[in-house]
């Protein structure tokens, strides 16, 4: 039926890429700019951030139908949340790579930019009206939190395996682990009980099959590594790559997920069937959607009363 | 995309289905057609308001696709079948045409008959007589070396209005029948697909019907498109429309009777002719007029007594004569009789819509409250101006579809629709029930000239004899159409309309004491696909690969040219040049205010070694030796109108051949003196340019009434004396010959339709012939037709397949969703579909719209052959419908419906 | 000021897809793109069950979301309600498609013809190379109702300025005009009818109505 709300087939792994990419990246030069505030030196963060969020926008690049033109991409500022991470993108790049240069204030200030990159990409989906799964409110937060968790696991295995500085206080890394994995999870399930009433129920059962294996490999598992790290300190660094690498991945997953399978179209809908001839008007439809489900509104049998429909009989003619 | 250099539009029409045709244009840009429009010059005088139907967007492709056939084409494999490959071979026309020529003359030297009596020449062509409107001066070169079999059916009798055809002409030149929907109030539709099948006319006549409020209650076990655009929809289970309708009958004459027309009934039908006990009427001994029971007077007198008052009910003592089948006469004195209306009355008394209830599985509150409500719109009593004549008004109309209106239980449908029409005079009348045109009864073109007097007081009809000396005895064609069906008549359409199927049935099995069923020396096949079309496509398939000569007219390869010896690539509607009869009234819906001419024409040159079908016609006429009788055929009128008349004599010299543009100028001359009353000859290049030419078709021709009442006649309703006589009759001619095989066929001949239990009549024949348990079966499987597509030839066509993909239903078999839920099936599974006869698979769609106890497959596909068509993976019911006698009516025709078993098919999802 | 809206009589609509394929033949749409398109929506459970046939396609919405995101400025909307894609400066980001509530933009990635990469004479005739790659939809038949206008025509009155698919509508459920002139025949239809929008709900205001009861 070509009226049921599908996966929407505009947006492919490539652009699933770039939130996947461009959140790490951004995250991790956010927390590159935390250490550099902190005054530990993430100078291979920095360049890491940069070259992850450069390689999503490549991605990107290589998905828009005409790559020649991408410059226009920057034409929109003004409403569209697309040109705005364009010209984010524009600051963040090289600010960034003076912070991976070793300039402090650079990286400060590009970790600044990256979280403007960070919410312009969760503003995006947000921003696509047409799929309801991304447009809810809920997801600018969990686009956001997703970037900032995978930066700060990014920014842990970088530390566990030397090429940047843990610093002076390994529990600080702990800490923030537990920290944005927990926001993860909170914004995530805040998300999709909001997906349940607001969606399709494609959207919600695509993210419902993939919500054990996220929560319990991308939370549960990571965090359980993280305490045996805790613990046993002669395996600490491995098992923190181990578990930063399950926090990146899934949320990665998520991204792919949120994209490519669950971002069901809006369908269409139908208020009213109409009065056939002398008939009487009937109850409308919203294929695909639960009919319990709110959508952004009531369903039309809800708020419409198939009763009062009733009430309009097309005169016979007497 | 530049600006074209020269951009013009030329008028043409599209007739591919039967509800043409369609006046419109083709934008032409730098000899490119490009797109396809209305003809907005045609809006005021056409009902479809100058519009073009979706399928006229697909003539652009056909015309350029790629997989078209372009030169002629030679067969170089012997073998013939579905598995083998033709090996066709690009040959020139002189060496197409030549062969075929030379098989021509070898028929025509052989005595044109074979040792059986048949044709040794045959030719098939598409459903409804489009294929007419495309094939030039084909029917001349026919005509030039006749007798030509028209028996092989490509789904005629199988897939059409059978029973209405034969029983519509009958009773009210109603060839088939229409609402007179733009004055209409309420319309009881059994499955009949308007929406679907009745074109732009029909489309926007319902439309406009809508929009003041007509109520139209569909009455169909699926929701089709027509159901969907209805008031109401009644899902009635499958073949048992006859009982609802006699249930309405019942309410109406058991509950309502003071309500219907009684004066209706009174004149313009045989209600109150008296019926001795035999069954016949009783006559005046005298003039052997039926005889009437005057109130007035008290007395037994003529029906056409001048000033009597006939009784319609009640039981008398009456003497009279009755004469029922050959000779034989009964004189009765004193007998008791009743009119013909009381027999209806006590006939229906016990199908009451409790009764009907159950077997239709309807409410019985529900089809008497449609009984009421029929009655109530009915409006008896109210009048109307028609073209300054007062007429009755009757708002109310009852329409059938196919598979309700064809096969056993047709007649009864026909004939509940009829009556039921007639009970509150609502036939023929401005507002009801009409006949559109005829194809048995003659002259073609207006009906109306087809009314006279027969005999009593009833129409004429061209009824083939059944009596001893007159009866057809020997079958002059493989479906043996006058000798088995007398009410097929003798017009150039009757052999089509013929039992069809038995032509192809008997190639498998002949049939006892009947002439060898042989096979033709030369098969035409132009514009039509019966290896797809019609019933047991596998069977037809096997056959059609047996015949000696097939000669295909082809546009792309296909399942049925796939078995051809010769393929000769014709021009493509927008490529060929034709003038053809528009307006009046017509099939389906085509009700005008005008008539006149249209022409075909190129709007662009044809492709690659296509050929203009007048060419190819002249051709084999004159290479074949025919070419004077053709010419003469063409002068006669075979291309539409007679080049010589009152008004001018444009005939062409009979001795040469003459090109294409030389033909039909001198139709366009003979079209214009006629309908310009010889005011002018304007000759071809006039309709080039307009591409129509009209006058005003009066109103009151749409109706039967002002005819019938300036000859006194009466609708032959609702008893049918003539038709029980003929049965007997008919079975006494086949008893003479030994023949028993068409016993079953001979019960239909009733004077008044009892009840059989035509669901239980399928599953037993099912169960008899194929030594099944039909409970293996448990669906009933339906077909629709599709706007898209309908004998439209044009499932090769990409753009028609992607627009109609918008409709639910073109992607595979629609079964009801909690039915199927139950089955642990789901949409997009992949299902294989059993029936008796053959497996087939295909794609579950689910719906709610549809009875859980049926499956419908719409359209015709299943298509292994044809390009593209072959690509879309969608089953047709036709693989499933086998040929069988105990299904076929004595109209000799079949309805499309299947017993079948729905199971997964493991893998798949 | 105008608005021009289009508005659907789902009494009259049958799902021909006349409107569809003339749109194809006006446009010269590729291979599967449809800029109007007419569904087959089923309401109810058996056996109460309704069939409607919805007229869709670019809503030509007031508040148009696919503008909104646009990051070319190729998407714009014209004083008069028109919805337009400027082929020149679109990036093909498809971004416009995820943010259209009615699924009403398409992108092809090939100029093949229906039957394959060697194209017909008539598509070739009618290739429109500057499509590739880009965001296209329902322009409303903005060519015609300019040439109209300039040639002092009426969109919705005059077919030669009317979009393609309501002068094709054999039911004549398809009406086009303008909804600001009070006696227009869309404002006449919405007046004498009661009408709905297609997910208002989401602040588009969109610019097809659909009339689906006399007003009582």
């Amino acid at each position: 039926m070509n009226v049921v709300p599908k996966p929407q087939a505009y947006w492919d792994t490539r652009a699933a890429g770039n939130f996947a990419l461009g959140g790490a990246g951004s995250g991790l030069i956010a927390f590159a700019g935390v250490a550099a505030s902190l005054g530990i030196a993430a100078h291979a963060a920095t360049l890491a951030g940069a070259t992850l969020v450069a390689a999503g926008l490549v991605l990107v690049w290589l998905e828009i139908g005409r790559p020649a033109r991408f410059l226009n991409v920057f034409r929109n500022p003004r409403t569209s949340w697309m040109s705005r991470e364009a010209w984010a993108a524009v600051l963040l790049l090289p600010l960034a790579a003076a912070g991976a240069a070793g300039s402090a204030p650079a990286t400060i200030a590009a970790a600044l930019v990256a979280v403007v990159f960070l919410y312009s990409q969760a503003r995006i989906l947000e921003s696509a009206r047409g799929i309801p799964a991304w447009r809810q409110a809920a997801t600018v937060p969990l686009v956001v939190v997703a970037g900032a968790t995978e930066g700060c696991a990014l920014f842990v295995i970088l530390s566990a395996i030397g090429v940047v500085a843990s610093g002076p206080w390994p529990a600080a890394g702990y800490a923030a682990v537990a920290t944005v994995l927990v926001a993860r999870c909170v914004a995530w399930r805040s998300w999709m009980v909001r997906l349940e009433t607001h969606a399709p129920g494609g959207s919600s059962a695509v993210m419902k099959r993939f919500e054990p294996a996220f929560l319990a490999g991308g939370h549960v598992l990571p965090a359980v590594v993280a305490g045996v790290a805790w613990f046993v300190p002669s395996i600490s660094d491995d098992l923190l790559v181990l578990a930063g690498l399950l926090v990146v991945l899934s949320g990665w997953a998520l991204k792919l997920r949120l994209v490519v399978s669950a971002g069901h179209t809006q369908g269409f809908a139908l208020a009213h069937a109409p009065a056939r001839g002398g008939g009487l008007a009937g109850p409308g439809a919203r294929p695909g959607w639960n009919p319990a489900s709110g959508g952004d509104r009531p369903a039309p049998e809800r708020i419409e009363q198939p009763e009062a429909d009733n009430a309009i009989v097309r005169r016979e003619r007497t | 995309m530049g600006v074209p250099a020269d951009s013009r539009t030329v008028p043409t029409y599209c007739y591919q289905c039967v509800a043409g045709p369609d006046l419109l244009r083709v934008r032409v840009e730098d000899g490119v057609a490009v797109s396809v429009e209305g003809n907005a010059d045609a809006a005021a005088c056409t009902p479809s308001g100058g519009k073009a139907c979706v399928k006229a967007f697909g003539l652009i492709q056909k015309v350029y696709n790629p997989h078209r056939v372009l030169t002629p084409m030679r067969r170089t494999n012997p073998r013939k079948g579905p598995d083998e490959d033709p090996g066709f071979v690009p040959i020139d026309w002189d060496e197409a045409l030549d062969a075929v020529a030379e098989r021509i003359r070898a028929a025509r030297e052989a005595g044109g008959t074979d040792a059986s009596g048949y044709p040794r020449i045959a030719a098939s062509f598409g459903g409804g007589g489009t294929p007419t409107y495309y094939m030039g001066t084909f029917p001349a070169l026919l005509s030039a070396f006749m007798p030509v079999d028209f028996s092989f059916g490509s789904g005629q009798g199988v897939k059409c209005y059978h029973s209405e055809h034969l029983y519509g002409e009958f009773w009210h030149r109603a060839f088939t029948v229409a609402p007179d929907t733009p004055s209409c109030d309420y319309i009881l539709s059994f499955g009949f697909n308007v929406e679907a099948s009745g074109g732009v006319c029909g489309v926007r006549r319902h439309a406009e019907a809508r929009a003041r409020g007509i109520k139209r209650v569909q009455i169909e076990p699926h929701l089709s498109i027509t159901g969907a655009c209805s008031a109401e929809w009644v899902p009635i289970r499958p073949k048992t429309d006859a009982a609802f309708l006699f249930a309405l009958i019942h309410v109406l004459l058991h509950e309502k009777r003071a309500g219907l027309d009684l004066p209706f009934l009174k004149s313009r039908t045989n209600a109150p002719y008296l019926v001795a006990p035999g069954g016949f009427y009783l006559r005046d001994a005298a003039s052997g007029k039926p005889l009437v029971l005057d109130l007035l007077s008290g007395r037994a007198v003529p029906f056409d007594t001048p000033g009597i008052d006939p009784a319609l009910t009640g039981r008398f003592t009456a003497s009279g004569v009755e004469h029922g089948a050959d000779d034989d006469n009964w004189c009765h004195e004193s007998v008791p009789v009743h009119p013909a209306f009381e027999r209806l009355i006590r006939h229906v008394a016990p199908y009451s819509p409790e009764w009907a209830g159950g077997i239709c599985d309807v409410e019985p509150a529900l089809i008497r409250r449609i009984a009421c409500e029929f009655l109530e719109h009915a409006r008896v009593g109210e009048t109307v101006e028609i073209d300054g004549r007062t007429m009755p008004r009757r708002p109310v109309a009852v329409v059938l579809g196919k598979t309700v209106n064809n096969g056993w239980g047709g007649f009864d449908c026909c004939w509940g629709r009829t009556v039921l029409s007639c009970l509150v005079g609502a036939l023929e009348v401005p507002g009801g029930t009409l006949g559109t045109t005829v194809r048995l009864n003659r002259p073609a073109h207006d009906r109306n000239l087809s009314v006279t007097p027969g005999p009593d007081g009833f129409m004429d009809y061209p009824m083939n004899p059944t009596d001893a000396g007159n009866w057809v005895d020997r079958p002059a064609v493989r479906n043996a159409n006058r000798t088995l069906v007398p009410l097929v008549a003798n017009s150039p359409w009757s052999v089509a309309l013929g039992p069809t199927h038995l032509a192809w049935m008997q190639q498998k099995q002949a049939f006892d004491h009947w002439p060898e069923p042989t096979l033709p020396d030369l098969w035409f096949v132009y514009r039509t696909n019966p290896a797809v079309s019609f019933w047991d496509t596998a069977q037809v398939s096997q056959t059609a690969a047996r015949f000696p000569f097939t000669v295909c007219f082809a546009y792309t390869r296909d399942e049925t040219n796939h078995m051809a010896d010769i393929l000769l690539p014709d021009c493509t509607d927008l490529e060929g040049l034709q003038l053809i009869r528009v307006g009046g009234t017509k099939f389906v819906e085509q009700f005008w205010d005008h008539q006149g001419f249209a022409l075909r024409q190129p709007a662009v040159a044809s492709r690659g070694e296509s050929r203009d079908m007048t060419w190819i016609a002249t051709e084999l006429a004159r290479r074949s030796g025919v070419l004077e009788a053709y010419n003469h055929a063409i002068n006669r009128g075979a291309a539409g109108v007679p080049l010589k008349s009152g008004h001018g004599d444009f005939s062409l010299d009979p001795g040469v051949p003459h090109d294409v543009e030389t033909i039909w100028d001198a139709v366009c001359r003979a079209a214009s003196v006629e309908i310009s009353d010889g005011a002018d000859d304007h000759g071809l290049e006039h309709y080039r340019e307009r591409g129509f030419r009209v006058k005003p078709f009066p109103r009151i021709k749409w109706y039967l009434t002002a005819e019938m009442e300036d000859q006194g006649l009466r609708y032959e309703l609702p008893y049918q004396e003539r038709l029980l006589r003929i049965g007997v009759e008919l079975g006494r001619r086949l008893h003479a010959k030994g023949v028993g095989w068409w016993d079953a066929q001979l019960e239909e001949y009733e004077a008044l339709p009892t009840w059989k239990d035509f669901p239980r009549l399928w599953e037993t024949a099912l169960a008899n012939h194929f030594g099944v348990d039909i409970a293996d079966y448990p669906f009933w499987l339906v077909t629709a037709r599709s706007m898209q597509y309908s004998w439209g030839s044009n499932a090769a066509i990409q753009v028609i397949h992607e627009v109609a993909g918008n409709i639910r239903g073109h992607g595979g078999l629609v079964m009801n969703a909690g039915r199927a839920r139950g089955l642990g099936l789901a949409d997009g599974d992949r299902v294989s579909i059993r029936s008796p006869l053959a497996e087939t698979r295909g794609i579950v769609v689910t719906s709610q719209g549809i009875r859980p106890d049926t499956l419908l497959l719409v359209g015709q596909f299943d298509h292994w052959a044809t390009p593209l068509a072959r690509e879309f993976d969608m089953p047709s019911m036709n693989a499933h419908v086998p040929m069988l006698l105990s299904l076929t009516d004595s109209t000799g025709s079949g309805a499309d419906l299947a017993r079948v078993a729905v199971s997964r098919l493991e893998g798949a999802s | 000021m105008s608005r021009y809206v289009m508005v659907a009589d789902l009494n009259r609509c049958v799902g021909c897809q006349t409107c569809t394929a003339a749109c194809k033949h006006a446009n010269a749409t590729p291979p599967g793109v449809q800029w109007r398109r007419v569904l087959d929506v089923e309401s109810g459970e058996y056996p109460d069950v309704r069939r409607t046939f919805l007229p869709v396609g670019c809503m030509h919405c007031a508040s148009p979301p696919c503008m909104d995101v646009c990051p070319s400025t190729a998407t714009r909307r014209r004083d008069d309600g028109l919805v337009t894609i400027d082929y020149d400066l679109c990036i093909g980001c498809g971004y416009c498609m995820v943010a259209c509530p009615y699924q009403a933009r398409f992108k092809v990635a090939s100029l093949a013809g229906a039957y394959g990469d060697a194209r017909m004479p008539h598509e070739e005739a009618r290739a429109h190379p500057e499509r590739l790659n880009v965001a296209q939809k329902c322009t409303f038949c903005i060519d015609r109702i300019d040439a109209g206008l300039a040639a002092g025509l009426v969109p919705g009155e005059d077919a030669e300025a009317t979009p393609a698919c309501v002068n094709a509508c054999i039911a004549d459920a398809l009406t086009f005009g303008d909804i600001e002139n009070p006696d227009s025949r869309v404002s006449r239809l919405l007046r004498d009818n009661e009408s709905f929008r297609m997910h208002e709900e989401l602040g588009t205001d969109p610019g097809v109505y659909y009339l689906w009861a006399p007003v009582s």
